[in-house]
């Protein structure tokens, strides 16, 4: 007993101990303005680390898709042209870009040079290269390598995240399709396509219709196709309604199970209804006042109408027979000792009515109904025009084997200055003018002799190149794009002009993926020939670099970790601030992040203008800067970047009809003036539509800076008439895509050109504009209620093209601000927020005066990472 | 032995093919596929339409998501993993069997270390408990293991890593490898800092798996010492040391072997929380991101990988089994 209480004494005096130096308080921390607390450290020596978020380990400059993979592959990459930190293009010997100089010349449809733009003319972007350049392994970096990755990326399949073929560039359309005769313009213009694939459908609703007898085999695989396809949106449907039903019909309907309202979805039963006297018809409600349905498509009382034509007499007694719980009760009293407990449930599943459905249409008369009454025919029609468009460029009678927009020539003299020699000129033209294009054509040039093959399937892509018909790629040929391009070897090891090469754990250059890349940690060597980027251009001052990935929550303690990284950009709250303020050995720089936050209403789910905007009254946009962020964000009164030089100056409010509404009765007037009344249960209604909506959070987390936003707005909004439900969704972002979601909050990463002909025009084939109710607004017709919207869109869509047309900033910046005004009319996108970065780095070690002294969105505080030293003795 | 070896191995292809049908549908059955979790910002903002990520889905192989299109994708998956070829990753661009080649080493690393030290602590501590039934230290040791095998993992470490290594600086704060190892770093030092990582991680599993064991133990010698034959040993005047020590420990040491053959899987499997809360690139880790952005090449690789781990694990189990205690006798 003693020795035991003795070793229990003794064990628990340890830990206190343990726990006491753990917990107790710290040693005064050092003096930050104490030179004699910096750490001399040997450049040649100790690499300098950096946390990074997980990689996926496709460090392929062509194919990347993550945003870490992106950051690790930057460092061995040089651009053809960089950003200053207003936003501008730059390139020059001062800047390590394979541009020494550029020029845009617009001219008009005569071809005579004018000083802006015109859309029926041309705009010619000339780059002038520069000599004597070297990839990191010596090789010399040329204009070939530079058509090289331009042909790559402008090749009709290459399927990485690059954009550049959607520039109007003169020949690409035909390159693209491989067709001489095609305009320039059509960009993947399917119009050809499209006949040829309605044709192949026009062949099934002629056999649906019995003017075709007999389908060849290629009609039948359509066929089977279609039906394939019908099955998956019937099986689709029955998902989205389970899930959803409950909101969407309960209120309204008798229905007691899902796949009743699937039913009604799906048309197979219909609403009750009985003839008034006045000859209109009404819906028949049970006692409760829910509306009852039935598989006669007329009351059988008024109409005396024949049964629904799904199924057998006795299948349609079933169905008829389940619709509430005392129905499903009389079933099995008529069935008697046959009666399970579970007799509904093994009649009413998902297989069957999917499949009631699917028999019903999966005919030779009913395909008709699925090719023009479903989303299974556009989906079809989609799905025929890939494949039309496959089989032309591949049967071609039209070859083309060069972009002719796209040549190259020499000069000795550029932009007015005497070269001394004759250096290579790049030259794209592009039809019309295109601001943004200048930052599609600023990719990262990697080497060919690299990245492409002297020997695949016996040819020397390399070593064949002429800059005429061939650019070093095997054109339009899925197999050289996967088996060459993005071989695993290279997907794992980036090779290019950057700052620093693929190292190892011991340095050198790296032989093999798996040196470059070991327990999450990314090592780099400075690249000797770097300096070749530019006469002012040095080579790195700190030889080696690495990354480590690291977890949001650990990074500002792995970099107070004298075994850990230098510098991390951990998430900007108040609390890393706070950490990061009581630790003098760090130093933190913030500025305002690329990109905002937005809430979104979708018309298609919120028809009427007025009830949008007194939603967006409800919401208190300043209180996610109060409640969440702090000093690390900003609450900003237009949809763009505060970064972006076309933001409205000076405009520090929301427009007067949007402003936050502390009293609810002012929330209300709007809604009753716009003529809304109480349904009888507290909601609001007009017509058919009821205030009933849900609010979505992307994630699965509360933690969302515009969750108690979302509740605030509820609350009050419940409280008038509204039936809002806030929900999380972590396949909000799938949904965003499709359009599905009526009211949800998000957040954009913007560009660095403000155009917004993607995300607002009209004609725009993006997905935002699903958000915004585009299809449903602008397919719609006088008297739909959406009038205003069309007018508004028309306006604002005219006003983007206009300032696509010049490139003078205050005259673009002057147009946007009246669009931005028109986009806050259409009470479609609220903007709410944008948040800062946090940069935290080791302040006893890094010489804070090597690091870009105005860090921002464009250039951040280690962009210029070849010039980052430490203190030195 | 041999027959009844035969019979389990044919046995298991069938259950082989069973696991790998259900995995792979239950995958394609997702609400969204890679392509749309990788490309659902460009496809929204306008960088991509949606007929780029329908050609982009043709070049992955999941364009077609009816019944019939993942009935032709399982067997053309099958077809592959038949002949060795288990696929590209789509979220790591690499071959599947290199990633689970070049992270299972660390991942079974950890776990292996980690099981020793629990049988080195658990064994000896579960045959004190027993021989001191309701004493002071089989009270003491069954409170404290089983607190600690009450800890969430995430808690565990979390706790260890803020008192250890934050506050005391003791351990490096995450990761496997100090990120500032100079290049000059000798093989032995590399190894040497991987080690220093690895201390609290593996300290956090052995505290949370040592309870079990101990208590596994203990039941076992509980059940006998109350034996006859140890009855008799005492009788027979033997020591009370030779007596727990030669024959009563050697019988607890049957069903400890068998379990010890089932554990096969789990020492591959990587253990998830543990590789995430401390930074280790293990195979748990890798495998659980991609999986949660769909990446089917790899979630079937590597659970199929793990499905056949287990069927050996078990049939060595029943092995082990028929092998140390001769009473028992396979196929019969």
């Amino acid at each position: 007993m003693k020795k035991f209480t003795k070793a229990l004494l003794c064990a628990l005096t340890g830990l206190t101990m343990v726990f006491a130096a753990a917990c107790g308080p710290k040693e005064t921390p050092p003096d930050p303005n104490d030179n004699s607390n910096r750490v001399v450290s040997d450049p040649e020596t100790r690499p300098l680390s950096m946390s990074i978020s997980a990689f996926d380990g496709n460090f392929n400059p062509f194919f990347s898709t993550s945003l870490s993979d992106a950051q690790i592959i930057s460092q061995t990459q040089a651009q053809l042209i960089s950003a200053d930190k207003d936003g501008n293009p730059v390139a020059g010997e001062d800047w390590p870009t394979v541009a020494q100089d550029f020029k845009i010349t617009y001219k008009n449809s005569a071809g005579t040079v004018v000083s802006n733009g015109t859309q029926d003319g041309t705009t010619e972007y000339e780059f002038l290269i520069k000599d004597g350049m070297k990839f990191s392994d010596g090789t010399a970096l040329t204009i070939k390598d530079v058509l090289f990755n331009f042909y790559v990326y402008l090749d009709p399949v290459y399927t990485g995240s690059n954009t550049m073929y959607s520039i109007n560039i003169k020949g690409l359309s035909a390159y693209r399709a491989n067709d001489s005769t095609k305009q320039d313009g059509t960009g993947s213009d399917n119009s050809a396509y499209y006949a040829a694939a309605q044709a192949r459908l026009d062949n099934l609703v002629s056999w649906s219709n019995g003017d075709i007898t007999t389908l060849t085999d290629e009609m039948k695989n359509d066929r089977d196709r279609i039906y394939a396809l019908f099955k998956e949106e019937l099986e689709s449907d029955w998902n989205s309604n389970e899930s959803s039903w409950s909101t969407t019909y309960k209120d309204e309907y008798a229905f007691t199970a899902a796949w009743q309202a699937y039913l009604l979805l799906e048309g197979v039963v219909y609403d009750q209804q009985k003839q008034e006297s006045n000859g209109t018809y009404s819906d028949i409600k049970d006692a409760n006042g829910k509306k009852l349905t039935t598989l006669n498509e007329w009351a059988t009382d008024a109409h005396g109408g024949t049964p629904g034509t799904i199924g057998a007499q006795d299948i349609i007694d079933d169905i008829d027979a389940l619709t509430t719980p005392e129905k499903i009760q009389a079933k099995m009293a008529e069935l008697g000792e046959g009666a399970t407990e579970d007799y509904a449930e093994l009649q009413i599943t998902k297989e069957y009515c999917v499949n009631r459905v699917y028999e019903n249409y999966a005919n030779q008369s009913g395909i008709l109904t699925i090719i023009g009454g479903y989303v299974t025919g556009s989906t079809a029609l989609n799905e025929f025009m890939a494949e039309e468009r496959a089989k032309a460029i591949a049967n071609s009678s039209h070859p083309v084997d060069s972009i002719s927009g796209i040549t190259t020539s020499k000069t000795s003299n550029f932009n007015g200055k005497e070269l001394g020699k004759e250096q290579d000129v790049l030259k794209v033209v592009v039809n019309g003018v295109d601001p943004a294009a200048i930052w599609q054509f600023g990719v990262s040039i990697a080497p060919m002799s690299y990245y492409s093959s002297k020997n695949y399937n016996g040819v020397n892509y390399i070593d064949t190149f002429d800059g005429v018909t061939k650019f070093g790629i095997k054109a339009r040929d899925p197999k050289f794009f996967s088996d060459v391009l993005r071989s695993t070897d290279k997907n794992g090891l980036p090779m290019g002009a950057g700052p620093y090469m693929a190292s190892s754990i011991r340095g050198g250059a790296a032989q093999s993926d798996n040196d470059f890349e070991r327990n999450n940690i990314i090592y780099y060597e400075r690249n000797p020939y770097f300096e070749t980027m530019g006469a002012q251009i040095d080579n790195a001052k700190i030889k080696y670099l690495r990354y480590q990935v690291i977890d949001e929550d650990k990074i500002i303690s792995s970099i107070a970790d004298d075994n850990g990284v230098d510098y991390g950009e951990p998430n900007a709250t108040s609390t890393n601030l706070t950490t990061v303020g009581g630790n003098p050995i760090l130093a933190h720089v913030d500025y305002n992040t690329n990109g905002y936050g937005y809430i979104g209403i979708n018309p298609k789910y919120v028809p009427d203008i007025e009830v949008r905007r007194a939603i967006m009254m409800s919401m208190d946009t300043a209180s996610i800067k109060r409640n969440y962020y702090g000093d690390l964000a900003t609450t900003i009164y237009r949809p763009m970047s505060l970064t972006s030089w076309a933001y409205p100056t000076g405009t520090n409010s929301l427009p007067d009809e949007l402003k936050f509404q502390t009293n609810a009765n002012t929330i209300k007037k709007v809604i009753t003036d716009a003529g809304y009344t109480d349904r009888g249960d507290g909601v609001y209604k007009k017509g058919d539509h009821a205030l009933v909506y849900t609010f979505t959070i992307a994630g699965a987390s509360q933690d969302h800076p515009a969750y108690q936003l979302f509740m605030d707005s509820a609350k009050t909004l419940n409280k008038i008439g509204f039936k809002i439900t806030v929900l999380n969704d972590p396949q909000a972002l799938k949904k965003m895509a499709g359009g599905e979601l009526a009211v949800w909050a998000a957040a954009w990463s913007s560009g660095i050109d403000p155009d917004m002909y993607q995300v607002y025009h009209k004609d725009s084939t993006a997905t935002s504009v699903l958000n915004w109710g585009y299809p449903t607004i602008l397919n719609g017709a006088d008297g739909d209620g959406y009038e205003e919207e069309r007018e508004i869109i028309t306006d604002l869509s005219t006003l983007i093209e206009n300032a696509r047309k010049t490139t003078s900033q205050p005259e673009r910046a002057s147009i946007y601000e009246d669009c931005l005004d028109l986009i806050m009319d259409l009470a479609v996108e609220l903007p709410t927020y944008q948040r800062h970065d946090l940069c935290v780095y080791r302040g006893d070690i890094i010489d804070t005066s090597t690091l870009n002294p105005e860090p921002n969105d464009k250039l951040g505080l280690i962009s210029e990472i070849w010039k980052v030293n430490y203190y030195l003795a | 032995m041999v027959k009844y070896i035969v019979k389990r191995l044919l046995l298991s292809v069938f259950i082989m093919f069973g696991v790998s049908f259900i995995i792979y549908f239950i995958i394609r059955l997702m609400p969204m596929d890679y392509i749309d979790t990788a490309f659902a910002p460009q496809l929204n903002n306008g960088t991509l339409k949606p007929e780029d990520l329908q050609r982009i889905k043709e070049q992955y192989g999941l364009a077609d998501s009816s019944f019939l299109g993942i009935i032709n994708g399982y067997f053309g998956w099958l077809g592959n993993f038949l002949r060795g070829d288990m696929g590209i990753s789509f979220k790591y661009g690499d071959k599947v069997e290199d990633i689970i080649l070049e992270n299972i080493g660390i991942s079974f690393g950890i776990s292996f270390v980690s099981l020793i030290f629990e049988l080195i602590i658990a064994i000896p501590l579960g045959v004190k408990c027993a021989v001191n039934q309701y004493g002071k230290l089989d009270y003491t040791a069954t409170v404290v293991c089983m607190t600690l095998t009450a800890f969430p993992t995430f808690f565990l470490g979390n706790l260890f890593i803020k008192w250890f290594a934050e506050d005391l600086g003791w351990f490096p704060v995450y990761g496997l490898q100090s990120p500032n190892m100079p290049v000059t770093a000798s093989g032995f030092q590399i190894f040497g800092d991987m080690l220093w990582h690895l201390v609290l991680p593996m300290i956090v599993l052995v505290m949370l798996n040592v309870g079990s064991y101990m208590r596994y133990q203990r039941t076992n010698t509980l059940e006998v010492l109350s034996a006859d034959y140890i009855r008799t040993a005492r009788a027979k005047g033997l020591s009370e040391g030779k007596v727990v020590y030669k024959h009563v420990f050697r019988n607890t040491m049957i069903p400890l072997v068998t379990v010890m053959a089932s554990t096969l899987p789990m020492l591959f499997g990587g253990a998830m929380i543990t590789e995430t809360v401390f930074g280790i690139p293990g195979i748990g880790k890798i495998t659980y991101d991609a999986l949660s952005v769909g990446d089917i090449p790899l979630a079937m690789g590597y659970n199929m990988f793990i499905a056949i781990l287990t069927v050996i694990g078990i049939l060595l189990s029943d092995i082990m089994y028929a092998v140390v205690d001769p009473r028992v006798k396979l196929g019969k």
